[in-house]
């Protein structure tokens, strides 16, 4: 799959816009504005995303299924992002069990 | 390495499992010495947590030596440390609170999700527990990978035995935030209900912060006679009916302050009770709050209501009308553990508090199954169990015969 997305705007400290090129096999647009929280409590990064999910309505309850819905794995990588800001690192329960099908170093739901 | 491995209600084993590994650079790794069996383990056990998985490690009651660092670990191999049971970043808002249980990073993106639907926002994480707060293996293990090890672990100096610092991790900074949250005050009768580690760390702690009197309330002999032994005034449920008691001993007016250390599997046969009890077993409700429900009818006017006893969901018939009407004060929460640490450490190197009168038994990682089941059928006799992979299957310890009269 292929897409050429296109800075639209750049407001420098608290707003990116894009938007994908004529083309793409994705119709997609999205902005992330970032904005001071009250005195000690850090910023607030607000994450907006358009698109046209291939295969329709069918195709994004597919996409949800399999944990691959745009709205899932955007919060989960906002999540990660503040991780990874105030921790120095991306949190992950990795750690032994008695199944399988893992491994004590893979992320596991 | 062999682990002690949860595959559902009543069926706990021992598995060979991979060892940790070093994931993150904060991470260490250390190998188990001592490991606890707690109250929430049986919550796990009876299959009343939502979000366990077969062959999740189990144990959140964690000690031992640190034998692996990742660059960014503070920790130096061969050090004795205590591991908090609540995994916490040390820097996001709610650690930098000291509400260490509230950590808003530790529970993983992939996690966390299905905890901000069923509570309105993310859990925080703890070892050996649901995946709802983490899905992170537990300590009851030969090895445990322990996160941000930089802001968690308790460096025990050398000469300590484990039993005297253990604690440290979960009951008894649990006991002592129980008592921090009834907000004691001089001349306070503070009525404690449960009589497990937890209720008894509850009762030394209100005394220790200037409880004039603490009046402890269960049914095994034992445990009470424990909670005796501390000093508190005891009532058996079997015996007599508790709320006229509580008001016979404070001249009608109730215990100023409430602390229910039983949780969510309240035992007896009020006939609350059995309702919930049936609920809980047909999926209609998880919790059976009977104690809860009788410790804020008895709690005076004004009173304060504490509870550290786990529940998991939404309660039946929980007396709302009473607790606003006699404007009650209520605080709750999994404990924020690392909050304590220092200052409990600090009181057992200084012999001020008692950490290992309660402990009934010892034994191997091996016989952990048979333990799970006195601990959950046998509370009399079996008042606390440490688990130490050093013992061999078989080598029980009993560092108590319970011969007692009946309370
Ligand atoms: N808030 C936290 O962070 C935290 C930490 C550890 C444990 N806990 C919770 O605290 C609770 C107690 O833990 P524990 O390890 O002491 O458990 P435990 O099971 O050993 O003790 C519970 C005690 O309550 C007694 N009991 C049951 N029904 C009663 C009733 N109706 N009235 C009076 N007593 C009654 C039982 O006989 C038992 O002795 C559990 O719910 C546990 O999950 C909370
Ligand atoms: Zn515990
Ligand atoms: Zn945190």
């Amino acid at each position: 799959m292929k897409i050429v997305s296109r800075l639209v705007e750049d407001v420098p400290g608290s707003r990116l816009a894009w938007e994908s090129e004529e083309g793409s096999d994705i119709d997609t647009a999205g902005v992330i504005e970032f904005e001071d929280a009250p005195p000690g409590r850090g910023t607030y990064v607000r994450f907006l995303m358009s698109y046209d999910p291939p295969g329709g309505a069918i195709g994004r309850g597919i996409a949800k299924l399999l944990q691959r819905e745009p709205t899932v794995q955007a919060r989960r990588d906002l999540r990660r992002f503040k991780q990874l800001l105030e921790t120095g690192e991306v949190s992950v329960n990795a750690s032994p069990s008695a199944r399988k099908s893992e491994t004590p170093t893979e992320a596991r739901i | 390495m062999r682990a002690v491995t949860w595959h559902g209600r009543h069926d706990v084993r021992v598995d060979t499992v991979p060892d940790p590994e070093i994931v993150n650079p904060r991470d260490a790794i250390i190998r188990i010495t001592s490991t606890a069996i707690c109250g929430s383990d049986l919550h796990l056990y009876d299959g009343y947590i939502p979000g366990m998985r077969a062959g999740d490690i189990l144990g959140h009651e964690n000690m031992g030596e640190v034998v692996e660092v990742g660059p960014k670990s503070t920790l130096k191999k061969g050090q004795k440390v205590v591991i908090p049971f609540t995994i916490s970043c040390g820097e996001c808002f709610f650690c930098q609170k000291q509400q260490f249980s509230a950590c808003d990073n530790s529970n993983p993106s992939e996690t966390s999700d299905a905890s901000e639907v069923l509570m309105g926002h993310a859990m925080g994480a703890a070892f050996g527990y649901a995946h709802l707060t983490g899905g992170y293996a537990g300590g009851q293990a030969e090895y445990l990978r322990v996160p941000y090890s930089d802001v968690g672990p308790i460096v025990i100096p050398d000469g300590i035995e484990d039993d005297q610092v253990l604690f440290l991790s979960d009951i008894l900074p649990t006991g002592w935030m129980a008592a921090e949250n009834a907000m004691i005050e001089p001349g306070d009768t503070v009525a404690v209900w449960g009589c497990g580690p937890v209720g008894l760390f509850a009762i030394q702690s209100a005394f220790i912060m200037g409880a004039h009197r603490v009046i402890a309330i269960d049914h095994y002999p034992t445990r009470l006679e424990l909670a005796k032994q501390l000093g508190a005034d005891i009532l058996d449920y079997n015996e007599v009916d508790v709320r006229a008691a509580l008001n016979e001993m404070t001249g009608g007016i109730g215990p100023d302050a409430v602390i229910d250390c039983v949780g969510m599997e309240s035992h007896g046969m009020a006939i609350d009770n059995v309702l919930d009890t049936v609920k809980a077993h047909t999926f209609l409700g998880t919790e059976r709050p009977h104690a809860l429900r009788q410790a804020i009818l008895a709690c005076r006017k004004g009173g304060r209501v504490s509870i550290p006893g786990v529940y998991g969901g939404f309660a039946d018939k929980f007396p709302l009308g009473q607790m606003m009407e006699k404007g009650l004060t209520v605080k709750s929460g999994q404990t924020h553990v690392q909050k304590y640490s220092k200052q409990l450490l600090d009181m057992i190197l200084e012999g001020k508090i008692n950490t290992t009168f309660l402990v009934s038994h010892h034994a191997g990682l091996e016989d952990a199954p048979d333990m799970y089941r006195h601990w959950h059928d046998d509370q009399n006799e079996y008042t606390k169990i440490v688990l130490k992979p050093g013992l061999e299957k078989g080598e029980v310890e009993t560092l108590r015969e319970f011969a007692h009269e009946p309370a």
